[in-house]
This record gives C-alpha cells, sequence and structure tokens, in this order.
C-alpha cells in the first residue's frame, strides 16, 4: 500500500499561566501522499514546528488524528509511538546535536537501536556525511562547527536512517547560497515512490528553485491552508 | 483535552520490535560502553565506590556467615553435658572411672567418657594438653589423627616449635619434650588452632593429673532437649559438687561473645557506608543527568525498551566487575591464608592465626545478601531515572534543551 499521511481536524491547545488555552493549531486537515514534497510556510509563531512535531510523534494533538496508511498514530500508546518515530527522519529547527559526541556519532546516533551492524552502521553514517559534504568533519567536536555545519549534521542524521517520512524545520536557515541549494536538491531528490518529505521554511528559495515543493500550504494564525 | 489512546492493529510491530530489540545488543553495548568513556572520572568513581562498598560489606557479612558455620562445626561435636568437678580452690580432677559410672547411672545418660585436658606452656605461649587415646573425642576433629604413643604429639595448626620443628618442649607440672608425629588438618584449626594431642599418661604427668583422674567428663543424651532435663539427677548422682554445662549454654556464651565484638564492627561501619551510599547515589546521579538526551534519543527512533536496555547495560558494565572485585577483596581479606585481622578481632589471637572456613551455601548466602543490599539498589537507582524519561513524551526534554 502506498504510504500517505493524513492531518484529519488537528488542534493543539497550549494552557497559558493564567490557566486559559491558547490555540496553536485549529482544524488542520492535509493529505499527504508518498513521493510528494510540501513546503510549510508561515510567519515566525505560526505555527510550523508544532505541526512537523505533531507529524514526527513527538507530540500528540488536542483533537483530531493523524493517521498513517490509515493507521492513527498521534493516538497510539507510548510504546508503539516509539515504533512510529522510527519511520520519521526530523531536522530540528535548532541542530539539537549532542556536545559531547563526535559528528560521525551524532549521526550514527538514530541507527544504534536498528539492530544495524558495526561495520553498515559506520558506511550509513559516512554515507550520509557524504551527502552533504561535511566528511571531512566526522571525527570533530560538533562544539567546534559553525552553524551551517551543525544544521547539515542535523540533516546527515535525519536521513542516515533512511525514513520513509522525512520532516524538516527551517533547514536552511543558516546556509549560504551554495549550502541551500544542495539541500534542496538532495531533499528534492528524496522524493521517492514511498517516501515522504515536509519541509517548514521562510526561505523563499525553496519555492524559488522549483524542484522541491510539489505542494505548498502556508499556516496562519492556527489554520492551514494549500496554496494553488 | 486528552484524546483516547489506542493500541495499533498492526500485531507484527511488537514482534519486529522484539527481534530488533535482541539484534541490537551488540551495538548498544559497544554504544553503552563509549558513552561510558566519555566520563572517565566519574566512571571510575563509581566503580571504585561499589568496589568499596561490597568489600566492607561483603566483608562483615562473611565474617560474620564464617563464624556462624564455624560456631556450627564447633558445636556439632561438642558433647551435650560437661561436667567438672569443683572445690574450694576452683576446679579440681574428678576419679575416672567412678565418675563414668555414676554418670551411666542417671536415666537418660547415653554415654559417659572423660577428658584430660588442660593448659601448659611452650616456648612460643600456652597451649592446650589433651589426652588422646582414640576412645575419647574432642569432636570428629580429632577423627584423622593418628595415636600419640608416650613421648609423642600432634600439633594444631597453630603450635609453633621454637628452633627445632620436630620436637616440642611443654612446661606444666612437669616439664616433657614430645617428638611431633603429625599436625591437625587444617580445617580443624578454628577448634584445634592450640591443640597438642599427647598419650593420656604423659598428659596427666604434665598436667598434675592423678593416675586414674579426669579433667573433666563428658555425657551425651539422646536428643538436645534431655541435656537440661537430667541436670539435677546428674547433679546427684555425684558424691562431690560439680559445675555442669550443656551444649546449649556452650552455644550462647559463643554467640554472644561473637555477636558483642559483630555488633561494634557493624557500627563502625555503618557510617561509612552511609557515606559512599551517597557517593554512589551522587554518581548515578550525575550519569543520570548525562542521559538527559533521551527526548532526543526517542526523536531519532529509539524506542523505551532501546534506552532501558542502555542504561541496563552502562549499569551492569560498571557493577557485575565492580560487585565481583569487591566479593574478591572482602573474600581475600577475611579468607586470604595468613590473615590476621579477623582472629585478632574475634578471638583475640595476636600470633599464627588459624584460618576462618565457608561452606558452599554460606559463601551463596553472602552472595545473595550482597546482591539484595548493593546490586539491586544500584540497578534500581540507575534505572528509574531512565525509565520514568524514557516513557515520557520526547518533547518535554526538547523543551527543556
Amino acid at each position: 500500500m502506498s504510504l500517505s499521511l493524513v492531518c484529519q481536524n488537528v488542534s493543539l491547545y497550549r494552557r497559558r499561566a493564567d490557566g486559559s488555552e491558547r490555540a496553536i493549531l485549529k482544524h488542520v486537515d492535509a493529505t499527504l501522499n508518498a513521493g510528494e514534497g510540501a513546503m510549510i510556510s508561515g510567519k515566525t509563531g505560526a505555527g510550523k514546528s508544532t505541526l512537523l512535531q505533531l507529524l514526527a510523534g513527538l507530540l500528540r494533538p488536542s483533537q483530531g488524528q493523524i493517521t498513517a496508511n490509515g493507521q492513527p498514530v498521534s493516538r497510539w500508546n507510548t510504546v508503539h509511538r516509539d515504533i512510529w518515530r522510527r519511520q520519521v527522519g526530523i531536522v530540528f529547527q535548532h541542530p539539537h546535536l549532542i556536545d559531547e559526541f563526535t559528528v560521525l556519532e551524532n549521526v550514527i546516533l538514530p541507527l544504534i537501536p536498528r539492530g544495524t551492524s558495526l561495520t553498515q552502521l559506520r558506511e550509513l553514517a559516512w554515507q550520509a556525511l557524504d551527502t552533504f559534504g561535511i566528511s571531512h568533519l566526522a571525527k570533530q567536536k560538533v562544539l567546534s562547527l559553525s552553524g551551517g555545519e551543525q544544521q547539515r549534521v542535523s540533516i546527515a542524521r535525519a536521513i542516515v536512517s533512511r525514513p520513509a517520512i522525512l520532516i524538516a524545520d527551517e533547514p536552511t536557515a543558516h546556509q549560504d547560497d551554495d549550502g541551500t541549494a544542495l539541500i534542496i536538491e538532495k531533499f528534492a531528490g528524496w522524493k521517492l515512490p514511498h517516501t515522504i518529505v515536509i519541509v517548514a521554511a521562510h526561505d523563499p528559495r525553496w519555492t524559488q528553485y522549483g524542484k522541491f515543493a510539489d505542494r505548498h500550504f502556508l499556516l496562519e494564525n492556527g489554520r492551514l491552508r494549500e496554496l494553488q | 483535552m486528552p484524546q483516547n489512546v489506542v493500541d495499533p492493529p498492526l500485531e507484527d510491530t511488537k514482534i519486529i520490535h522484539k527481534i530488533l530489540s535482541l539484534r541490537s545488543s551488540f551495538p548498544l553495548f559497544a554504544w553503552s560502553v563509549r558513552d561510558l568513556s566519555r566520563y572517565p572520572l566519574e566512571t571510575i568513581l563509581l566503580f571504585l565506590s561499589i568496589v568499596t562498598l561490597v568489600a566492607i560489606l561483603g566483608t562483615a557479612l562473611l565474617l560474620s556467615q564464617a563464624l556462624s558455620t564455624t560456631a556450627g562445626l564447633l558445636l556439632k561435636d561438642s558433647p551435650s553435658v560437661v561436667v567438672r568437678r569443683v572445690s574450694p580452690l576452683g576446679w579440681s580432677a574428678l576419679p575416672a572411672e567412678e565418675s563414668i559410672r555414676l554418670a551411666r547411672s542417671v536415666p537418660g545418660v547415653l554415654h559417659a567418657g572423660i577428658r584430660i585436658w588442660g593448659t601448659a606452656n611452650s616456648s612460643e605461649g600456652p597451649v592446650t594438653v589433651f589426652g588422646f587415646d582414640g576412645s575419647n573425642r574432642f569432636g570428629g576433629l580429632t577423627k584423622s589423627a593418628p595415636l600419640p604413643k608416650r613421648g609423642e604429639a600432634v600439633c594444631g595448626a597453630g603450635i609453633t616449635t621454637g628452633e627445632n620443628p620436630d620436637f616440642l618442649k611443654l612446661i606444666g607440672h612437669n616439664t616433657l619434650i614430645f617428638r611431633i608425629i603429625d599436625t591437625l588438618a587444617a580445617k580443624t584449626s578454628m577448634v584445634a588452632h592450640d591443640m597438642v594431642l599427647v598419650h593420656p599418661d604423659d598428659a596427666r604427668q604434665l598436667l598434675g593429673i592423678a593416675e586414674g583422674h579426669a579433667s573433666d567428663l563428658i555425657v551425651d543424651v539422646f536428643h538436645e532437649t534431655e541435656a537440661e532435663a537430667i541436670l539435677p539427677d546428674l547433679s546427684r548422682a555425684f558424691p562431690w559438687p560439680v559445675r555442669m554445662t550443656t551444649r546449649k549454654e556452650a552455644a550462647g556464651i559463643y554467640v554472644s561473645a561473637s555477636a558483642r565484638r559483630s555488633g561494634i564492627v557493624y557500627i563502625t561501619i555503618f557510617p561509612g557506608m552511609l557515606a559512599l551510599a551517597l557517593i554512589v547515589i551522587g554518581v548515578v546521579k550525575g550519569q543520570m543527568v548525562q542521559s538527559c538526551n533521551v527526548g532526543l534519543f526517542k526523536a531519532l527512533g529509539w524506542t523505551t525498551t532501546n534506552i532501558f536496555q542502555m542504561q541496563l547495560l552502562k549499569a551492569l558494565v560498571i557493577g557485575i566487575p565492580a560487585v565481583t572485585a569487591g566479593m574478591v577483596v572482602s573474600y581475600g581479606l577475611v579468607f586470604r591464608p595468613g590473615s590476621s585481622w579477623p582472629g585478632y578481632l574475634f578471638f583475640g589471637w595476636n600470633d599464627n592465626p588459624p584460618p576462618l572456613f565457608l561452606n558452599a551455601s554460606g559463601a551463596f548466602l553472602v552472595l545473595i545478601e550482597m546482591v539484595v543490599l548493593i546490586f539491586l539498589p544500584y540497578l534500581a537507582a540507575a534505572l528509574w531515572p531512565a525509565l520514568r524519561a524514557a516513557v515520557s513524551d520526547p518533547q518535554d526534554f526538547l523543551e527543556s534543551k
């Protein structure tokens, strides 16, 4: 069965300090299918990161549900949502790398519990680093890297396990033109018959380069609408 | 508004999960070791803390267990009742044949025999001299000892002879020189540590006991509980005043003396243990702080089981060698040949101490005690925070970073 990811009337509320609730996302409906690249844009604070975290299984919606191939993954219990997250590669807005680890160790991290042999595990990690031109940094501690390099390490970590769903939050925020072009090209290349790629970005180059975004969504005031 | 949680219909995910868990053990193990090596100081400190804690507690428990085993051995072979004749001057020898005859006349007495023993001086200090002709017994401990003829001696493991190792000079009522024909087995040394077995006639001569007389009378009864019951009859049977000691009384004296000394040891080590426990808790908590990346791990596809496995492996990589090393140290402290402090502490022996012994069940019991007292709390301390973190939503951890 072809992969599909569906948001059905998804809302998320956060409790304020005074006890009242604020809606971050309101009645979001969207369907994404395998082979598609989706871009979500919107102003800062519009809820893009929150939506991505919901799709990645890091948060549960307050209302509605997210289904994958018809299964309500957002309503699964903790143990099963752990398994769901194995299908997802995520690039955070902040790289969230572990300072004590080297670049290679950070990239290897998602592979450790997946039963991959140590040799294969290293091969996959080197491939991921090569993809983004940072294999020469493999032995360095992440603290010594620039923001752009850290971001590329974070992307390499997200793709190393060959996830079915790749979710990225502002993956080119710290990149120069060449770096941005490279990342958009790689993300476009990641659109395969069995994968879905979702990117949240302000950067207009994601649409200008034209290779990646098959669908473009705009998130405003917690509501999502698709731009034609 | 919270939503209902549902189970996925994909039953195979559970099976796949289990298979993955098994297959993933080696990379997880390698990762755990690598993770520990990132914090060498904390790892070494934790290791040493556990080793010390196990060594201290293990030593106390092993000593206690070994003393209990030894007491059991001692009491198993001791007579039901020991009868000694008392006089205004203290102990005095009792007529052997008459004493046996009188004791046997008491209903309930199964066996009566005499012992000839007392203390004499050797060149290295006082020894216990025992007249040994095979008919009497000093427990099963002398079972394998050869019968000494006149002028011969069989020595306990703690007897030192001075310049000439083949001969022993003893000074008592008289002075006699014995040729040493054998040494008692090392395992008897807790009881026969300072004992010298000689011919009964030599013993009498050395100790100044008249012909046909003995130091005391030993009486056996069919059942332990009968010993106290026959004491009044036994007392009345002798025409002279006697002092009788049952096996139970002997055990009480022995146990209370040991317990008093053990209690002092436990009181001494308690603050030390408490301090070490605090160190262990501190280091474990430190490790938990390092594992605050749990939320990130989960976001990257680690399951609760994986995180639990990793923490378990990390705890075991330190814990198993540390507990093993601690046990080896404590066994060495207590049972190493020549280790003198247990004998000094518990029995006041100053030189050539007897080794302590432990049977298999006693050793196993101590091992179980160590596991329950130290290893399980350590594992719980190492795993509980990680487990709590691992079952939570990863977003909370990511937001706190």
